[in-house]
């Protein structure tokens, strides 16, 4: 099942859980998500985030980490990556350290 | 505007506010201030202080709840914590424990006059779930439950109506009182058991009293069974 946090909405906290969510809003805190995580273009996250699957299209003021993480070309990622397999698209942007094929690095 | 959505399975703890609409179906820990409308799914979880357009709830919510417009309770709905809406709605099967104050109604009384005939008090409480409790004749209660104990056992408010009014107890030490006059036209052992759990209306209870039969001192011999008679006057004769 799939979740939406709107453009309109404002989220300060932590979500934890199963299950894919989509970011088009601001989120301020922790994601640790087993299910695939979108941060949207309009979305926002200010923290860390884990997903088994991250994408970036929006941005990101924190460390990222998933077992498949990709950065679309209007990502904005401020904080290291961690993955098993990144993509990067052309016009992405990254100010972090990249961390790839690290089977431990679960966080 | 785009309906957002916290899925099953997905915990939020923290603050969310703004604009649009949004379904949790998940469980979301924290307060809430929404310009939309707010539904709570069967099986989603609100725990927090909400605020709200409108809102329908199919699950379970605890913490006030003030909702500007409609607040809908369908039947799965377990609500606990206080509300304010300007019209509450609650189907039938669904529960809420919690002070309701419905602003619409405010609006209402005063246009009508004053002649509203909702289950509403003066302070536009809505008691209707303890009249429920409070509506079951004392004499079924006590067959119900047993012990009076378990008759305060629905919640204070119930207990408060469940003791017996000041002015019906005989306050005479039980050694002065008349001992063949029965109180309120019940014959004592009832009266002093039932006292604790709940008040007697002297004009309802009469008319059911039926004295019991044992009770009177040289009363008639208890009744024959006439086919124990047939039987051994057949024996007497010989025939069988």
């Amino acid at each position: 099942m799939s979740g939406i946090l709107g453009g309109s909405l404002v989220v300060r906290g932590s979500i934890r859980g199963k299950g894919d969510l989509s970011i088009e809003g601001t989120f301020e805190g922790e994601i640790a998500l087993d299910g695939t995580l979108t941060i949207a273009g309009s979305g926002s996250v200010t923290g860390p985030v884990r997903a088994t699957d991250v994408e970036v299209q929006g941005e990101v003021d924190g460390h990222v980490a998933g077992q498949s993480v990709t950065l679309r070309s209007n990502a904005r990622v401020h904080g290291d990556v961690r993955a098993l397999s990144l993509t990067i698209d052309d016009g992405a942007a990254l100010d972090g350290l990249i961390e790839m094929g690290d089977p431990g690095g679960d966080r | 505007m785009k309906t957002s959505v916290l899925p099953q399975g997905v915990t939020l703890e923290g603050e969310l506010r703004g604009s649009g609409d949004l379904i949790v179906r998940g469980a979301l820990i924290g307060n809430v201030d929404l310009d939309g409308m707010l539904t709570i799914d069967a099986g989603g979880v609100l725990r927090g202080e909400v605020r709200a357009r409108a809102m329908v709830v199919r699950g379970e919510v605890e913490g006030p709840v003030t909702v500007l417009e409609l607040l809908r309770l369908e039947a799965s709905a377990r609500v606990l914590g206080d509300v304010q809406a300007d019209r509450v709605s609650a189907a039938s099967g669904s529960v809420l424990r919690g002070r309701v104050r419905m602003t619409g109604a405010d609006r209402l009384r005063r246009t009508v006059g004053g002649t509203l005939t909702a289950p509403f008090t003066s302070s536009g409480t809505l008691e209707a779930p303890r009249e429920v409790h409070a509506a079951i004749p004392a004499a079924r209660l006590s067959t119900l439950t047993g012990s009076p104990e378990q008759v305060s056992a629905p919640g204070p408010g119930v207990r408060e109506r469940m003791t017996e009014p000041p002015d019906a107890r005989d306050r005479r030490p039980i050694r002065e009182r008349p001992t063949d006059t029965p109180m309120l036209g019940m014959p004592r052992q009832a009266v002093t058991s039932r006292a604790l759990s709940a008040p007697i209306p002297a004009t309802a209870a009469a008319p059911n009293v039926v004295a019991p039969v044992a009770s009177k001192p040289g009363g008639p011999p208890p009744p024959v069974v006439p086919r124990l008679g047939r039987v051994r006057s057949q024996r007497r004769d010989g025939s069988t």
